[in-house]
């Protein structure tokens, strides 16, 4: 059991460094190590990137080199030790799958013939990636764990570790500990269910076999395979072998063909299990020089298999462009620094990395709310929270930049939206309420008030202020009208750029505070019909909360 | 509920004791500063203090015109202090009490022997980002027994009736004001866009839970009902600096005062901070302040500056010390 223990201690560091990374993306950032890390190593998001956007950061480019040459040395090492859904999934399949499995037949062919689906999803995706729909980043397995990660175990880590907290508060309190005013999150998704499904997924079809989906369907799985085909180190089997085929009945890959001897090097994750199972000793893992003839035969997949994959991924990727609702794409929000709404699809890669760091929790995944495409790509639900003015992680975690990494005073011009305020359901405007909460709110100073007569009487009512206005959506979250806010975001006035900044002269000193006006609280306001400014009434002049003196 | 009555019983208890020994005292119009040690007496004859200074110093000038924070805290009392700290900008904008404030009075309460101090703000933002922006965190990272936290978390809250109020009827406030023995109110002198000024009496509204039914309903006399059942035992203004128009939040323009204004009785606080400036341009009289005149109906204290025994300190400067410490 030596060597299966060292690779399960191996592959448990590596998934504790993924999601200590995970949970380091959160506000303020403090390791050094990028919390993307596992993403940027993931040469398939390398590639679907640059199909896809026809672009590629460098930082994505240099990491994803190492793992190719890493593999290029010890073959799939990653899907046997680091790959954090191949861990998650061998957990949860000696958790729950594995008692229920039917015991493996020996020697049952049609197993090794599902080993090619995953070239054939491998081309269809990149197909698609082509046809310009990036469904390849929801199957890439590292987004996918991460996704699953934050999406649904981070909300119930928060909400387990909160309840402890609240439970043991009483006696936190008496002890004087500032852990009696802690709490994790806030951290709900609206895509939890959907998250945990496609999860569970992959976890049933464990009962088919032991890492279904690694062996036979991961597309970075397929693309590695083809990388470690040409791996230095080499599996042999030497003259002491039985042809028992115990390492066959074991290899979770279903690497091994025919009595054991040979080992296809694509599909092999350097798990060692073979090794250590031989009664005989007989197989060991050696760096021998290279020759052509360990690269075995061609890629085992047909003509016929690879035109229908390539048929289907171009559909798939047309289908994506189909605008599902082409409406609500318009109305999206999207975090500050995301690219044109095109370009942003092309190199969102649905991690939910940046969701993980938001510190409000505005930031959630869509649904079809921007077409099939836009399915778990980040959007600001600004009823539930603001985008904080402090904070700017969210582009400092994104593997491919889909969202700048904005320094925080180019965050505060990055403009997502503009506020539009419903006069018909603001307390102000519609029932003379002196309520000032998207005042308060606003950290930009773009919600100004000015007297207006209008059938509920004089009083002043809130206008907003455009060229200030960033769309943080901290008005709309705060409002006090119940249901729908009275003061919405819309995307109108959003900026998207691809390059350059969002500084200009005229929205800096926009926000300069105003302090030269003699009388400086109200502003005449011209033209309307209905807002008017009684120029004789001095009381309409006074600022709110005051009254006149006797 | 128990707690809240007779945690409302000391508080009569301790405004009819101050009444009485006011009443004994001698008048004092002008009590200097007390560092040569004149009586306790001639303290608390007074209403307000007024020192001029640095914060550190202000604070502590202010102090010692009422006697001492020991007149307030005791060995093992739980302090709470009610800075604002609810927006993430720093001291200079005005929107939040200066850090060497909080950090002051925080210092002197440990030394009085208070068995903990909680320095505690329902934020409006991001309460990670306004603990770290308003320096408030930072300024009392030493402190010993002293925690800094935000009430963002309805848990934290408690349902109570309001028997005197007029349209707040009820509300959620922070356990914790049942909790202390000793409740330290530290607001910031600023301009109000919908109160007109937040002083000291509307700075309370941040040991609220749900604060849209103020604006929802009539702002003035909901904060003016919510007085009726907080009661600061002090409120100690924090004026160094006033943000004179562009508040609650800013950005507007501040202006310096370099004043600190402290007293048991939080109307006569703001009305005298009313005092000490123009707001939005303009001057203007305490009884032209609605939720002022909604809390002198409700018995809150005084709101005639004119009636008040106001003692003041010149200039109060260690200036050394206040860099020491920053």
């Amino acid at each position: 059991m030596k060597i299966r223990k060292t690779s399960r201690i191996i592959q448990l560091i590596s998934l504790g460094v993924f999601l200590v990374l995970l949970a380091s993306a959160t506000y303020p950032l403090i390791l050094p190590v990028p919390p993307d890390l596992f993403l940027k190593l993931d040469p398939l998001i390398a590639l679907g990137t640059f199909l896809s956007a026809h672009r590629l950061p460098l930082g994505l480019l240099v990491a994803s080199l190492v793992l190719v040459a890493a593999t290029l040395w010890l073959g799939r090492f990653f899907c046997g030790y680091v790959c954090p859904l191949g861990t998650t999934l061998d957990l949860l399949d000696e958790g729950i799958t594995a008692r229920y499995r039917k015991k493996e037949k020996a020697g049952a062919d049609s197993k090794g013939r599902r080993l090619r689906w995953k070239y054939y999803v491998l081309a269809g995706l990149l197909l698609s990636c082509l046809a310009g729909t990036t469904f390849l980043f929801i199957f890439d397995p590292v987004s996918l764990a991460t996704r699953f990660y934050t999406l649904v175990i981070y909300p119930v880590v928060v909400a387990a570790v909160n309840g402890i907290l609240q439970l043991l508060r009483p006696l936190l309190v008496e002890s004087g500990s500032s852990l009696a005013y802690a709490r994790l999150g806030p951290a709900s998704f609206s895509m939890m269910l959907p998250t945990l499904l496609l999860l569970a997924g992959l976890v049933i079809l464990q009962l088919w076999e032991r890492r279904f989906w690694c062996r036979n369907l991961c597309p970075l799985g397929a693309l590695l395979a083809l990388v470690g085909r040409l791996r230095l180190l080499q599996r042999v089997v030497t003259e002491d072998c039985t042809d028992c085929g115990i390492c066959r009945q074991v290899c979770p890959a279903g690497a091994l063909s025919g009595n054991g001897h040979g080992a296809m090097a694509g599909e092999c994750l350097v798990c060692r299990s073979c090794e250590e199972v031989c009664p005989e000793g007989a197989v060991e893992f050696t760096h021998s020089g290279w020759s052509r003839a360990r690269v075995g035969g061609p890629v085992d997949v047909t003509r016929r298999g690879v035109v229908t994959a390539g048929i289907m991924g171009i559909t798939l990727g047309v289908m994506g462009k189909q605008a599902l609702a082409e409406p609500g794409r318009r109305r999206l929000i999207r975090p500050p620094g995301a690219l044109p709404e095109d370009r942003f699809l092309e190199t969102c890669v649905r991690c939910g990395e940046c969701m993980k760091a938001c510190l409000t929790n505005v930031l959630q995944p869509c649904f079809l709310e921007s077409g099939w495409e836009g399915i778990w790509t980040p959007r600001l639900n600004c009823r539930h929270a603001g985008c904080e003015e402090r904070c700017n992680v969210c582009g400092h975690v994104c593997p491919t930049r889909a969202i700048r990494a904005l320094s925080l005073e180019e965050k505060q011009f990055a403009r997502i939206g503009t506020a539009v305020i419903d006069r018909s359901r603001c307390i102000a405007w519609e029932q003379n309420k002196e309520c000032l909460i998207c005042d308060e709110a606003c950290p930009y100073n773009a919600i100004d008030f000015r007297v207006v007569v209008n059938e509920c009487g004089t009083g002043k009512r809130p206008f907003v202020e455009e060229i200030k206005c960033t769309g943080c959506g901290l008005c709309e979250q705060n409002c006090p009208v119940g249901g729908e806010s009275a003061i919405v975001i819309h995307a109108d006035g959003e900026m998207r750029l691809e390059t350059g900044s969002y500084i200009t002269e005229e929205v800096r000193r926009a926000r300069e505070p105003e302090t030269d006006r003699e009388r400086d609280y109200f502003r005449p306001v011209q033209g309307s019909g209905e807002c008017l400014v009684p120029a004789e009434s001095e009381s309409a002049d006074l600022p709110p909360g005051f009254m006149e003196g006797e | 509920m128990g707690k809240e009555c007779s945690r409302r019983d000391f508080l009569k208890l301790g405004i009819g004791t101050a009444a009485v020994v006011g009443l004994a005292g001698p008048l004092a119009g002008s009590v200097g500063p007390l560092l040569a040690g004149e009586p306790r007496e001639a303290a608390r004859a007074i209403d307000l203090a007024v020192a001029t200074g640095t914060p550190r110093a202000g604070v502590r000038g202010a102090l010692e015109l009422l006697g001492g924070i020991g007149r307030f805290v005791k060995a093992g009392d739980f302090v709470l202090l009610k800075p604002n700290m609810s927006f993430a900008t720093p001291p200079e904008m005005g929107a939040t009490t200066h850090p060497e404030v909080v950090a002051a009075v925080a210092a002197m309460c440990v030394d009085a022997g208070a068995r903990r101090v909680l320095v505690a703000d329902h934020t409006i933002r991001a309460s990670k980002v306004c603990l770290e922006y308003t320096g408030i965190q930072a300024a009392c990272a030493g402190l010993d027994r002293t925690n800094v936290v935000a009430l963002n978390d309805e848990t934290q809250y408690t349902r109570i009736p309001i028997p005197e109020g007029k349209v707040l009827r009820t509300t959620q406030i922070a356990r914790d004001v049942l909790r202390a023995d000793v409740l330290i109110n530290l607001p910031v002198a600023k301009s109000h866009s919908g109160a007109g000024v937040a002083f000291g009496i509307k700075n309370l509204m941040g040991l609220v839970w749900d604060r849209k039914v103020f604006h929802t309903g009539d702002l003035h006399q909901s904060i003016a009902d919510l007085g009726t059942v907080i009661r600061a035992d002090l409120t100690i203004m924090d004026a160094t600096r006033a943000l004179v128009q562009g508040g609650p939040s800013g950005p507007g323009r501040t202006e310096v005062l370099d004043r600190i204004v402290a007293g048991t009785d939080p109307l006569a606080v703001d009305s005298y901070t009313l005092s000490l400036t123009k707001w939005y341009n303009r001057r203007f009289t305490a009884r032209q302040v609605r939720h002022f005149v909604a809390a002198s109906e409700m018995g809150l204290g005084e709101i005639d500056t004119g009636k008040l025994r106001i003692a003041t300190t010149g200039e109060v400067s260690d200036g050394d010390e206040d860099q020491k410490n920053q």
